[in-house]
């Protein structure tokens, strides 16, 4: 290897090389032996020393002294029997989810604030003090676990922290997975937990049709007052008037006018080919007709006034009238037999389960302690070191440049 | 020499490696200050400004976003990671003939400079992540990280991935210069659209995803963003990918720089 020379530094290079040089001209053991001359209590403060004393402790906590935990895990579905009608489709929608497994998903983020709330941990655990007993700390490990004298507040955060829903985006089923420091603590917790989760679903879907029947039942009472003041409007306007029908004595009247007037029309004919026979038009046969359609003119006339004038019978605002009552009735009827058809249907809606929760992995009792938050916690102390130094150190640095 | 000796001999040497790397990284940092325009400030805002770009930009297009991840940490988790590998990777291609000069020291290497320059770009970037997140859930007061463990591991990954790449890159390209071109090629313009900065993996097709998924770069950026909530989907993603790959290329990089260290050394 034949190095080249090398060129002059420049000048701002000089102020940065001058950091390599007492790296290279001070020597390991210059630099041990200048340590050892400082005090050396000063040495345990050293960041190295530090460093490595967190993570010997971490590795002694996560490896020795942590108690064992134990997981018990839980996977379902919630499903209806009738997928609800699919929108239309597109490029992306397989992936962007089936109705079917959207559904699924938007129960399953309801599950995720209900299985944490105050009144699943009072189903659970009604007594305070025995569920703290079942988490209190046990020695060597006298960090981990329901401090005693944890308020109630305090016991529903670590009541959190023992359960984990996470519905899955892409295949809509709900994962449950429960903590516990022995494993029958765990599998309890998640068959307790997929208990009130089946609850959860069927209480809503069964509440909802509850409320929706009451509501129905209500309309149809008020269908049935409805109906019964249409009748009644209607028996009343009848017996004021003395008319079963306005409107079919309103047609019969119409009828017996159309025939008078074609009688009319006959006699008219008749009297016009009488006139063209006899020279005299006052002779007795062409009288005869003629007084015949005056006469029916004039009946023809009198009947229509009766019928329309206000003081006559008035048929035309009678039938009119009439006819908004009979319809007022058919309407109440309709709305009747559809308010009992609702009613009905709630009812069998309430009682039948509108949703089903479908588990497609039950709940086994763990057979050996969870290796993983051993690791975990390991690695996030060794990480959490890592970004001190990194991240805090850089940061120093550029404060301290700046 | 007794066994104590050689482990107190190859701790001192470790030591002083460590001690040659940051001392490089300080003088890089050094210089980035002096050359850049806001100083020791602008290396860190650099690349939070290049985050506010394309933030401002993904709000006026408007991509869609799911409730998993804040948007802000989702964007900015995949900018800072695909650039920490991009700056790493392509520094790394040019970084020993600008240090030349310092080889005079016989015990700095080329790949000590290299080590130099990849731990300050990680560190730069690690910095704006958290910064951000800490921002974020500082405002929104919603603090969430399920395996802060697992995301740093990823980190060193990801680092790793990328000086690999570089150092095989750098020695190859020595030889063969085109490689060097085809490699700042590949890495700006096609690795950018491929490594999941802009969209989420389970949103596309499952036909599409093997077009995607032998990009590790796309693996570590998706196990990021898983570490930070689990319930966000990692179709077809692995960690013993990210894992393997991670190794051979350091172990592939490493190799062949052991063998080619005096083609290095000598000037162009």
């Amino acid at each position: 290897m034949s190095l080249q020379p090398v060129p002059p530094l420049k000048a701002d290079q000089a102020g940065a090389n001058s950091l390599i040089k007492p790296l290279f001209f001070t020597g390991l053991r210059e630099q041990v032996a200048g340590q050892r001359r400082r005090v050396p209590w000063r040495r345990l403060v050293s960041a190295p020393v530090l460093a490595s004393a967190f993570v010997c402790l971490a590795a002694v906590y996560c490896f020795g002294i942590g108690r064992d935990r134990y997981r018990a895990v839980a996977e379902f579905v919630i499903r209806q029997p009738l997928p609800p009608s699919t929108m239309g489709s597109s490029l992306l929608s397989p992936t962007l989810g089936s109705p079917t497994v959207l559904g699924s998903l938007e129960d399953g983020r309801y599950l995720q604030v209900f299985l944490g709330s105050p009144e699943v941990m009072q189903r659970l655990y009604p007594n305070p003090s025995r569920f703290q007993q079942l988490y209190a700390p046990s020695w060597p490990d006298r960090w981990t676990g329901l401090q005693p004298g944890t308020k109630r507040d305090g016991q529903l955060v670590f009541f959190q922290r023992q359960q984990s829903v996470t519905p899955q985006e892409l295949s809509g089923s709900v994962i449950l997975k429960t903590n516990g420091f022995d494993p029958q603590q765990a599998l309890q917790l998640n068959r307790a937990l997929v208990a009130q989760a089946q609850r959860f679903v069927n209480e809503v879907n069964q509440g909802i049709s509850a409320d929706q029947r009451n509501f129905a039942e209500q309309e149809v009472v008020m269908a049935r007052v409805r109906l019964n003041s249409a009748n009644n409007k209607l028996n009343a306007f009848q017996d004021l008037h003395g008319q079963l029908n306005p409107v079919v004595e309103k047609d019969a009247t119409t009828s017996y006018l159309a025939a008078l007037e074609s009688r009319l029309v006959d006699l008219k004919v008749q009297e016009a080919s009488l006139r063209r026979q006899f020279r005299d038009s006052q002779a007795p046969e062409v009288s005869y007709v003629a007084d015949q359609v005056q006469e029916l003119k004039r009946e023809i006339g009198a009947e229509r006034s009766k019928v329309v004038s206000p003081q006559g019978r008035n048929l035309n605002r009678l039938s009119i009238q009439a006819q908004n009552l009979q319809n007022e009735v058919a309407f109440a009827t309709e709305a009747l037999k559809a308010a009992m058809l609702a009613a009905d249907n709630s009812r069998l809606e309430s009682q039948r389960q509108l949703k089903f929760l479908v588990m497609l992995r039950e709940p086994q009792l763990p057979a050996e302690p969870e290796p993983n938050w051993r690791w975990k916690a390991f690695l996030a102390s060794l990480g959490g070191l890592l970004v001190v130094w990194g991240v805090g150190g850089f940061l120093v640095g550029v404060v301290k440049r700046t | 020499m007794g066994i104590e000796a050689r482990l107190g001999k190859v701790a001192a040497n470790l030591l002083l490696q460590l001690r040659v790397v940051l001392a490089l990284q300080e003088r890089e940092l050094l210089v980035r200050t002096e050359k850049g325009l806001l100083g020791a400030v602008g290396v860190l805002i650099e690349p939070l400004f290049f985050v506010l770009t394309l933030l401002a930009l993904r709000i006026l297009i408007r991509l869609k976003t799911n409730d998993l991840i804040n948007p802000i940490i989702w964007l900015v988790v995949g900018v800072c990671l695909f650039f920490m590998f991009s700056e790493v990777g392509l520094k790394s291609l040019s970084g020993v003939k600008k240090s030349q000069d310092i080889f005079f020291y016989r015990r700095i290497r080329p790949l000590d400079t290299l080590l130099a320059s990849a731990l300050l770009e990680s560190r730069i970037y690690a910095s704006t992540i958290t910064l951000v997140m800490l921002g974020v859930w500082c405002w929104t007061w919603n603090p969430r990280f399920d395996s802060p463990g697992e995301a740093a591991l990823i980190f060193v990954l990801l680092l790793l991935l990328a000086l690999g790449v570089g150092v095989s890159a750098l020695v190859i390209g020595h030889r063969i210069p085109l490689v060097k071109l085809a490699v700042r090629f590949f890495i700006r313009k096609l690795l950018l659209w491929t490594s999941g900065v802009f969209y989420a993996l389970y949103t596309l097709p499952g036909s599409v995803r093997p077009f995607l998924t032998w990009n590790p770069v796309l693996h570590a950026v998706e196990l990021f963003r898983h570490a930070i909530n689990e319930a966000y989907p990692i179709p077809d993603i692995s960690m013993a990918y990210l894992v393997s790959c991670a190794l051979l290329s350091c172990g592939f990089g490493l190799l062949i720089y052991t063998s080619n260290e005096a083609l290095l050394l000598a000037e162009d």
